[in-house]
């Protein structure tokens, strides 16, 4: 794992010169994967525009204390200023039913959205990686009958049954949408985790401690499962995209949140009656929303497989 | 070959059936069962309920009505839609036409723009084109689909008034509904005419998927390319002094084309997806849009026949690109 390339040895060191020692810097696995995404050309400032996004959406509530006229809330609304065009005083303009500000919605639907997206995944990864590495470490009768499982998951297409379990489930509820969205979208981790597993377990490393007598529960959790941290985190944040724009449609086509609780998709959903008029502003800003918040994790994920795998060097 | 293709679908028979014992039960796990749709229902008595859940079989055990489920699926009968009244078959084989031309269309102008995008990038690596392109696939990746296809219809169809909003054809010059007997003897006596109607309003909904589509794709090869252009055997085809011509599309092209066959096979599914997601935006009167209102009422038998038509869709899709990969890969043998 470590690359002779990236290792420094300090220059001045001179008690060890003396002893005819050379000392040298060692960076630990975690130390070089930072130095590597920082290197990253388009991840680090990912990073900072999702940061940014992210405090502006839970901010929300703080930016309307401060500026109340100008950042409304979602009940202050004045009906006078509907159909408005993106001004200063509305930057995303206002909606045609209750002049509600754009520009406040899709800052407070960001929190749902992001929520939604990001809890989804933290509860598909603790799944996926659970059943991936009992199938991957255990093998046998265990491994056929969870991957058959697994493939049978991966068969219907997700995109048809997310919104069906929306609409039964979770109809208006972000928490119970998000445990919906989570429980549907662990496939492709567990298969990165097992396939990881299958070869990590033939390692010498994990003879040795296995020689030691250690469990196969701390084998799984202290050594095998930092070793596949690299594919999982990939897997992991593309999953937080595809499920930021998939809560979006799912609300879009009526099956998930709706308003008065306001989501980037709710939104769109709201704002589609009114494309006909030609208010081109209510549909594209939280949809740019979307798009600016999607593309930052992509980059980010990239930014990750390329910082995680040893493979390459510069 | 025979013998592979064989064992490849008789490997996808267990998984369709676990498919198929899923959707199964998680349709009884849902709160009201398969009568969810009349659970909340005032107008509906009590008897009438009891009598329809009678008449569907619905209060035997879950295994006698699965295995009696399957013995109709496979027999061919596969039950009355609970809303239209119609065969669920003939639903789904009246609505199957419209995706397939949709998702044809989208599939043959993505790789028709893709690959060649690809292959130019890989060529002039760095290059402003291949900088751009990148720039496009990530922003084309990442943006929503559904919220593309908003986006070019309040454009083009809204906005600049040249393209239809919806539908697959113009009612007002055909008269009849997409596919019905009168459209289609009115297609042929008017078979410019309907082909000029139809390839009018599949611009948008195609282009919406062809743009995401072209994002990967041109990703792909340009990376199957690079990795080609960087072999051995390149620098020997140089040294042997054919033209630069030969090199890149004889030596170069066939390689790299190999890998992106494979995963252009195995996105079929996901062209699926985009096309269901764009029928619903776009009013196209395909299997998505049969879906999306097979759920607006809860649609019991459509919605599983087209929830398992789909399994077999992605899981034969599957079969087709291992199959191709094995006909065009040279170095893998399958007795």
């Amino acid at each position: 794992m470590l690359d002779p390339r990236t290792v420094t040895v300090p220059a001045d060191l001179p008690e060890f010169a003396e002893s005819g020692e050379v000392a040298v810097k060692q960076f630990n696995f975690r130390e070089l994967t930072v130095r590597r995404f920082k290197r990253h050309p388009t991840a680090k400032w990912a990073l900072l525009v999702l940061g940014i996004i992210f405090a502006a959406c839970y901010g929300s509530p703080i930016w309307h204390l401060l500026l109340p006229g100008w950042f409304q809330g979602l009940g202050d609304f004045t009906l006078a200023d509907r159909e408005q065009a993106p001004s200063l005083k509305h930057l995303f303009g206002t909606d045609q039913f209750l002049g509600l500000d754009i520009f406040s919605q899709v800052l407070y639907g960001g929190r749902l959205s992001l929520y939604i997206g990001l809890g989804s995944m933290v509860i598909a990864t603790a799944i996926g990686v659970s059943l991936g590495a009992i199938a991957g470490y255990f093998g046998r009768w265990l491994d056929a009958v969870l991957m058959r499982v697994t493939d049978v998951f991966l068969t219907v297409p997700v995109l048809l049954t997310i919104p069906l379990a929306s609409k039964v489930f979770g109809h208006a509820d972000p928490t119970t949408l998000m445990v919906i969205f989570g429980l549907l979208s662990w496939q492709s981790i567990a298969r990165i985790v097992r396939s990881t597993f299958l070869s990590l377990r033939e390692m010498q490393f994990a003879e040795a401690a296995r020689a030691l007598g250690v469990g196969p529960m701390r084998i799984i959790f202290r050594h095998l499962l930092p070793n596949s941290v690299g594919p999982i985190v990939v897997a992991f944040t593309l999953g937080v995209a595809n499920n930021i724009v998939l809560e979006a449609f799912v609300s879009f086509l009526g099956f998930g949140l709706a308003p008065p609780i306001y989501s980037w998709g709710s939104i769109i959903s709201n704002a589609q009656g009114d494309l006909i008029n030609g208010n081109w502003w209510w549909i594209t800003f939280p949809g740019l929303m979307i798009t600016t918040t999607v593309l930052c994790i992509n980059f980010i994920g990239d930014g990750f497989r390329d910082a995680l795998d040893p493979k390459i060097v510069e | 070959m025979v013998g592979y293709i064989a064992r490849r679908l008789l490997q996808s028979v267990p998984t369709l059936l676990l498919v198929s014992i899923l959707l199964f039960v998680g349709m009884q796990l849902i709160p009201g069962g398969p009568m969810q749709a009349f659970a909340f229902n005032p107008r509906m008595s009590l008897a009438a309920r009891e009598a329809i859940i009678h008449r569907w079989g619905l209060d035997q055990p879950i295994s006698v009505q699965y295995i009696k489920w399957l013995t109709s699926m496979l027999q061919g009968d596969w039950q009355y839609s609970f809303f239209a009244g119609r065969p669920v078959k003939e639903l789904i084989l009246s609505h199957l036409p419209a995706t397939a031309l949709l998702m044809g269309t989208a599939y043959i102008v993505q790789e028709a723009l893709a690959l060649p995008a690809g292959i130019y990038q890989a060529l002039r690596r760095y290059s402003l084109f291949d900088q751009v392109v990148t720039f496009f696939s990530y922003v084309g990746y990442s943006m929503p689909t559904f919220w593309l296809g908003l986006m070019m219809l309040m454009i083009f169809a809204v906005i600049f008034r040249i393209l239809p909003v919806s539908g697959v054809e113009d009612l007002n010059v055909t008269g009849a509904p997409f596919l019905s007997p009168d459209y289609n003897t009115w297609f042929g006596q008017h078979v410019l005419q309907g082909t000029l109607d139809i390839a009018r309003h599949v611009i948008l909904p195609a282009s919406t998927i062809a743009i995401v589509g072209i994002a990967v794709d041109s990703r792909f090869m340009r990376a199957s390319m690079l990795d080609v252009l960087h072999q051995d055997y390149m620098r020997t085809a140089r040294a042997k002094g054919l033209p630069e011509r030969t090199v890149v599309l004889k030596h170069g092209l066939r390689n790299a084309l190999l890998p992106v066959i494979t995963s252009i096979g195995l996105q079929v599914p996901l062209l699926f997806s985009g096309a269901i997601v764009t029928e619903s935006i776009f009013s196209w009167p395909g299997m998505g849009q049969l879906f999306f209102g097979a759920l607006t009422d809860f649609d019991y038998t459509l919605m599983m026949g087209i929830l398992f038509v789909s399994a077999v869709l992605v899981v034969l899709s599957n079969v087709v690109a291992d199959v191709t990969y094995a006909l065009i890969d040279p170095r893998i043998s399958y007795a």
